[in-house]
């Protein structure tokens, strides 16, 4: 077909059409469609072509229709998109300032291509900050996700723009720090220490003072920094004179040595003997004039101790050697063994353990802070609820005492940022402001003397639990944490221990700090909660065995060596915990960015078989990649590619393929699994099993043998709760709650499983087995992991329901082939929701209510259309179906319910943290008794029972307790309806759809006699006969049921009455037929007299 | 029809229960007077009696199953069990007597599926594909009548996979080929004594079981 007709043809189907509307209703859709039918040919064409249509219908701002469109758009599309954009963006530019086209960046920018939008990104941002009145806010908030290169260039030439007047503000200010403490490339430090230069030359007043917080930069070891720390320390602003100079030093130093390091290096050469710790007044007239010239335009606490960490770098042998104290802060990020269970054991001794439940004195606490990381929660230095007391207390106390004792806590960057923000924020009281600037002032003294470290937390975090649990706790499982929370009631108390339990993060400990009684007075302290046995049981019971056996074997001098060994390896890398953080977390973005550029191809699935002489089974022996064999025992599971067994191995199942199923693919892929080893609740390969003993004939795998007596398949255990029978025999115990908790778990999963490079790809419910005896504390495993998506090797199994239906978009088929190509995390997080739902739904699937049937229900998934009552697509909950989905539906946390709208009704992808925090408070509102905790609730959702929006009643029909809406429960009394449960409802609605059959017509008599002509008649379904057999009154038939006119005898006004009433009237009686009023006022008149 | 009648005991049987994908299996079973030689009907009786009492035991396959039985003979096609969950099934054994109405009790078998699928439809219940079961030695005294137009409505019903069918003949000389007409295209008829009856019946009360624990989307 020729180009130009084809043009034509979709000129006629579209343009012609109310294009308008179209482009309106769907416009995402309608230009995808076009594009697709005309990029195929000619590229040249399709820009001209696109910008043309857009024009033409008078599209308003083309260019956030194409933005819209880059997420939808198959990707190799983005390129002609940008193109158009870009040309676009130098027409239209200044239409590009609708309030609404923001969001449309906001939501639509989120997640797509880095590369190819930055430059477009940056040009239209930059179109749009001339209109923008909250430019940096918006700028920052966006970029950060995107790119921050970008961001800090755009940045700058906002900050060079004279004219310019909201970079002023101060929030913008308090925005760009947090900024730059997000990211503290080598780069940024340059190109932020010109910013700052350049924003002075004409703002002219001392906000760069806190633009860039000295204290935050120690943190910091990336020498760059210390640019700035420079220009702030100085407080150049008050020494303007010394401004230039200071620029000059350090542009200087920065052409000679590079880094700053270096130059305090320089230093040291320049003073023979010089000692970091001595350099104090006595030994200031030794230095040279350049490092007195630091010293006096820097606070001397801050050289001291920034040499000191030179020191430490440089001198690390002798130190190791002479301060053993130094040598253990060194271990404490080390991965060594030997150490951490020395450790350990001392921590097992550690007094607070022997008491539970008890307050720490300063001895204890000492210990505590000495043995572990102590992150102190912002509620604790920011509660205003109780005045200044509390807050002062806090640090009267930690202030002497840690400073004297030469202790440490660490604060997250996001408390400091608040503190920060209060003390800037014009709306709030003076005084709150004023205790803030106290605060502040009190902490930068405390970091002055390294008693509080700063951590810093991620920016779009709620609170610092979630950032300690999941950024430090699990980033560093060797390392021991203390998580100190200010608490108000018991409450929240238990709410807080039972977080850190759930998160199954075993290194954290939670303290909390409140009122404790001591010589009659109240005073604040610290304490230790209850669930800290897991603080360090794992280690005591399983690995201290372990290594206590490896240690006798070995002599102690090896123990003394191989710490001596490590310690050199060590020195260069690290000088306290945080820096090795950092390293760490950097290293690990570092590998899963070279991971997803990697895994972009899958593996090809081979059919080239193994071809193996016998298939094992019962009673022969089998041998294992570590060198052991087994036998097998018994059958436990069969599947379509081969047989599990129970082995005589403990805890140890065997699968062994069949002949399709053993492959080359298949044994490469497990032998890439066999490399993970910390694989939790997922049924890992263990090793690989052979026929023999050299290991060349594959057979199977190893895995952990779960208990099949307690264990099942989600499908037959959780899954099944809505069916009375199971519920009342096997789960009486189990409650919503517990439906919740194993939701909790499965997201914890998938989490870890991600952080790992694991995609699930085949996340259904026969892959994770339940314990159905732990219903308090669920446990779960992931099975049949040999199907899991690793590395390159997709996952080629699939369960239609979990199928993301954005695959469907981007394989353009609806029967996509999945080893061809690798599934996405988001197209995991689509299974999770999918599985949360059913889940807590009891087995009801979120697509496809009355009225879907097989045949459309794809079409329902592809369309989004949520079948439960929603804002998005089902306001009035129209066709959502019947059965106990409804009632809970209706009884479930809003925050839920809003999470899987997203993803069902909107094509949103939620992360398993977002899910976890949200689920968290499900059970949190479970357990106030705020919501339902019913398996299968039978009352409708009443926030408020004092309001008297709902009426309570009992069941008319099986007598429960239950509500309605008061204005509902009005109109059934009005109309004398009956007052029914949902359920009993529920039932009464289904008589409509019962198939007619003599059975039913006995159960339900459909048949009626005629009053006039005593004719048999039957309705037509049994709701109708059922509502019809519960009114009194005379009925006719179909016949003698229609309405016939008359006139009024009396006033001669026109009424209808039934014919069959009418025809009982002798023709004589007919005539003198009265209507209503006129009958009622006789009747009253013959009353009366 | 007076008084207050408990609502959920009128439609026990009759709607879903919880939230079990429900398995819909129709029965067409053959009573005529063939099925006495070599205690056919007896094995039958016992083989149907095993199936119901396993799936009622099951607790996965109780809320699913949802089941119908149509015997033909007996000088009649007749529905002697409507479409009930398999909890509400009281079964008494059949006897066996009288000519083959085939045909018959197809367009009842048909109906009653219809019926049950629009139920399920309407009030938004899933279920999987209905199995249909024919158990007969396909003699058939009125199989020229108007079989050709049931024997399109049928394979229509299969091309939509709007039903399965599963197809047993009984005894020595079964006219295979007559009855192949009413069967899936592919599906192989399974030609067993009357011995195999009980046997059958146990296995398939398992297969169901199975299958009541998949999803719709497992049968694709």
């Amino acid at each position: 077909m020729g180009k130009e007709r084809q043009l034509v043809e979709i000129e006629n189907k579209y343009l012609k059409n109310k294009l308008r509307n179209i482009l309106n209703n769907n416009v995402k859709k309608f230009i995808v469609d076009v594009l697709k039918e005309i990029i195929k040919n000619d590229q040249q064409l399709a820009i001209q072509y696109v910008s043309m249509l857009l024009n033409s219908v008078g599209a308003p701002y083309p260019s956030i229709w194409l933005i819209a469109l880059v997420k939808d758009a198959p990707e190799k599309y983005l390129d002609y998109i940008f193109k158009v954009l870009k040309a676009d963006i130098a027409e239209h530019g200044n239409k590009v300032k609708r309030t609404s086209s923001k969001n449309v960046i906001y939501k639509y920018f989120e997640g797509t291509n880095l590369n190819l939008k930055q430059d477009v990104l940056t040009n239209l941002l930059v179109q749009r900050l001339s209109y923008e009145q909250d430019k940096q806010a918006f700028l920052i908030s966006r970029f950060n996700y995107l790119d921050f290169e970008g961001a800090l260039k755009t940045m700058k030439n906002i900050a060079y723009n004279e004219k310019n007047e909201t970079i002023k503000q101060c929030h913008d200010i308090a925005l760009l720090k947090e900024l730059f403490e997000e990211k503290n490339a080598k780069s940024i430090g340059y190109e932020t220490g010109e910013l700052i230069q350049k924003r002075n030359n004409y703002v002219g007043h001392d906000n760069d003072a806190r633009f860039l917080d000295k204290t935050k930069i120690i943190d910091i070891k990336d020498s760059t920094i210390c640019f700035i720390e420079y220009f702030n320390t100085s407080k150049f602003i008050n020494l303007k004179n010394e401004k230039d100079e200071i620029i000059k030093l350090l542009n200087e130093w920065e052409e000679q040595y590079n880094n700053l390091p270096v130059a305090f290096n320089s230093i040291r050469k320049d003073i023979p003997n010089f000692v970091c710790e001595d350099l104090n007044e006595s030994r200031y007239e030794e230095l040279t004039d350049k490092a007195k010239e630091i010293i006096y335009l820097t606070k001397k606490n801050t050289i001291v101790s920034y040499l000191k960490r030179l020191a430490i770098i440089q001198d690390v042998n002798t130190r190791l050697l002479s301060n053993e104290n130094i040598i253990e802060k060194q271990l404490v990020s080390n991965n060594n063994n030997l150490y951490h269970l020395k450790q350990l054991e001392k921590l097992s001794k550690l007094s607070i353990f022997e008491k539970e439940k008890s307050y720490l004195n300063n001895e204890q606490l000492k210990e505590l802070l000495q043995n572990t990381i102590v992150f102190v929660s912002g509620n604790v230095l920011m509660d205003n609820s109780k005045g200044q007391d509390r807050l002062k207390n806090f640090l009267r106390f930690n202030d002497q005492f840690l400073i004297k004792e030469n202790l440490s806590m660490y604060v997250s960057t996001q408390t400091r940022l608040e503190i920060f923000q209060t003390e800037l924020n014009d709306k709030l009281p003076q005084e709150q402001r004023q205790n803030a600037k106290h605060l502040r002032n009190i902490l930068r003294s405390l970091q002055e003397h390294e008693s509080i470290k700063f951590l810093k937390s991620s920016k779009n975090s709620v609170d610092i639990y979630n950032d300690i649990i999941y950024h430090f706790a699990k980033t560093f499982p060797d390392q021991r944490f203390g998580l100190v929370q200010l608490f108000s009631d018991k409450e929240n108390i238990d709410n807080f221990s039972n977080m850190i339990v759930e998160s199954n993060t075993k290194n954290v400990l939670p303290i909390t700090y409140g009122l404790k009684r001591e010589e009659g007075k109240f005073v604040y302290a610290f304490r230790v909660q209850e669930n800290c046995e897991p603080f360090f049981n794992d280690f005591c019971n399983g690995e201290l065995e372990k290594e206590n056996t490896l240690k006798e074997t070995k002599t102690s001098d090896c123990e003394h060596t191989s710490v001596a060994e490590q310690s050199p390896i060590k020195q260069t890398e690290s000088v306290d915990i945080l820096s090795t953080n950092e390293k760490k977390s950097k290293e690990h973005e570092a590998n899963s960015h070279s991971h997803i550029e990697k895994a972009i191809t899958p593996v090809i699935e081979s059919h080239e078989y193994i071809k193996i002489d016998k298939i094992p089974s019962i009673k022969d022996l089998v041998y294992l990649s570590d060198g052991t064999s087994a036998e097998l025992k018994e059958k436990i599971g069969e599947g379509g590619e081969g047989i599990i067994y129970s082995t005589n191995k403990e805890n140890t199942a065997i699968k062994i393929y069949n002949d399709s199923s053993r492959t080359k693919f298949k044994e490469d892929k497990l032998r890439k699994m066999l490399q993970l080893t910390n694989t939790k609740n997922f049924c890992w390969i263990n090793s690989l099993v052979f026929n023999d003993q050299d290991n060349k004939e594959f057979v199977g795998y190893a895995m952990r043998l779960i208990d099949s007596t307690k264990y099942k398949p989600l499908s037959q255990s959780v899954l099944r709760l809505s069916s009375e029978s199971l519920y009342k025999n096997v789960y009486l115990d189990w409650t919503r709650e517990s439906l919740v908790r194993v939701c909790v778990k499965i997201c914890q999963s998938v989490a870890f499983a991600h952080e790992n490079n694991i995609i699930i790809g085949d996340l259904n419910k026969n892959n994770i087995m339940v314990n159905i005896e732990r219903f308090k504390d669920p446990v779960l495993y992931f099975v049949d992991c040999d199907s899991l998506q690793y590395e390159g090797y997709p996952c080629t199994v699939y369960n239609r329901l979990f199928v993301d239906p954005k695959i469907y978009e981007e394989q353009c088929t609806d029967d996509p082939d999945f080893s061809k190509f690798l599934r996405t995390e988001e197209n995991d997080l689509y299974a999770l929701a999918v599985m949360l739902f059913n889940i807590l739904m009891l087995d009801t699937p979120p697509y496809g209510g009355a009225g879907v049937s097989d045949a459309n229900l794809l079409e329902a998934i592809k369309n989004h259309n949520f079948q439960f009552r929603n804002s998005v697509n089902n306001s009035s909950g129209k066709d959502a179906p019947d059965g106990p989905g409804r009632m809970i539906w209706n009884n479930m946390d809003s925050k839920v319910k809003s999470l899987f709208i997203r993803v069902f009704a909107q094509g949103e992808y939620v992360y398993p943290k977002e899910w976890i925090r949200v689920l968290n408070g499900y059970i949190t509102q479970l357990k106030k008794g705020k919501l339902s905790n019913d398996i299968y609730p039978n009352k409708y959702l009443d926030l408020n029972p004092d309001s008297g929006n709902y009426k309570y009643f009992k069941c008319e029909s099986c007598g429960c307790d239950t509500n309605l809406y008061k204005d509902e429960y009005e109109r059934t009394i009005k109309y004398k309806g009956q007052l029914l449960c949902p359920k009993c409802k529920s039932s009464l609605l289904s008589l409509r759809y019962l198939p007619v059959t003599p059975e039913n017509d006995k159960k339900i008599p459909r048949s009626y006699t005629c009053a006039y002509c005593g004719k048999t008649e039957y309705y037509a379904n049994y709701y109708d006969a059922y509502m019809n057999s519960r009114k009194t009154g005379i009925k006719y038939c179909n016949e003698h049921n229609k309405l016939i006119k008359f006139k009024c005898y009396n006033c001669g006004k026109e009424e209808e009455m039934k014919a069959g009433k009418y025809l009982k009237y002798s023709p004589k009686a007919r005539q003198q037929l009265l209507c209503n009023e006129c009958l009622t006022n006789k009747l009253n008149g013959d009353k009366e007299s | 029809m007076s008084g207050n009648i408990n609502l959920q005991d009128l439609t026990a049987g009759d709607i879903a229960k919880g939230n079990a994908t429900q398995l819909m299996v129709c029965l067409l079973l053959d009573t005529s007077y063939s099925m006495l030689v070599n205690g056919g009907i007896d094995e039958l009786n016992k083989g149907v009696e095993t199936f119901i009492n396993q799936s009622k035991e099951s607790f996965i396959a109780r809320d699913a199953l949802d089941l119908c039985i149509i015997t033909f003979g007996n000088e009649k096609a007749q529905v002697f069990q409507e479409f009930k969950n398999i909890e509400y099934v009281n079964f008494t054994p059949l006897k066996a007597s009288g000519q083959t109405y085939f045909i018959d009790g197809l367009k009842l078998a048909l109906d009653r599926i219809d019926g049950r699928r629009r139920q399920w439809t309407n009030t938004g219940i899933s279920f999987f594909h209905p199995l249909l079961i024919i158990m007969s030695d396909g003699k058939e005294n009125e199989i020229s009548r108007d079989n050709d137009a049931i024997i399109e409505k049928l394979q229509s019903y299969y091309k939509k996979h709007l039903l399965n069918c599963k197809c047993i003949g009984i005894g020595n000389d079964v006219a295979i080929n007559e009855l192949q007409k009413f069967c899936q295209p592919n599906e192989k008829i399974e030609k067993m004594n009357s011995i195999d009856i009980y046997n059958y019946f146990a296995d398939l009360s398992k297969s169901v079981t199975e299958k009541s624990a998949q999803s719709i989307y497992d049968e694709q």
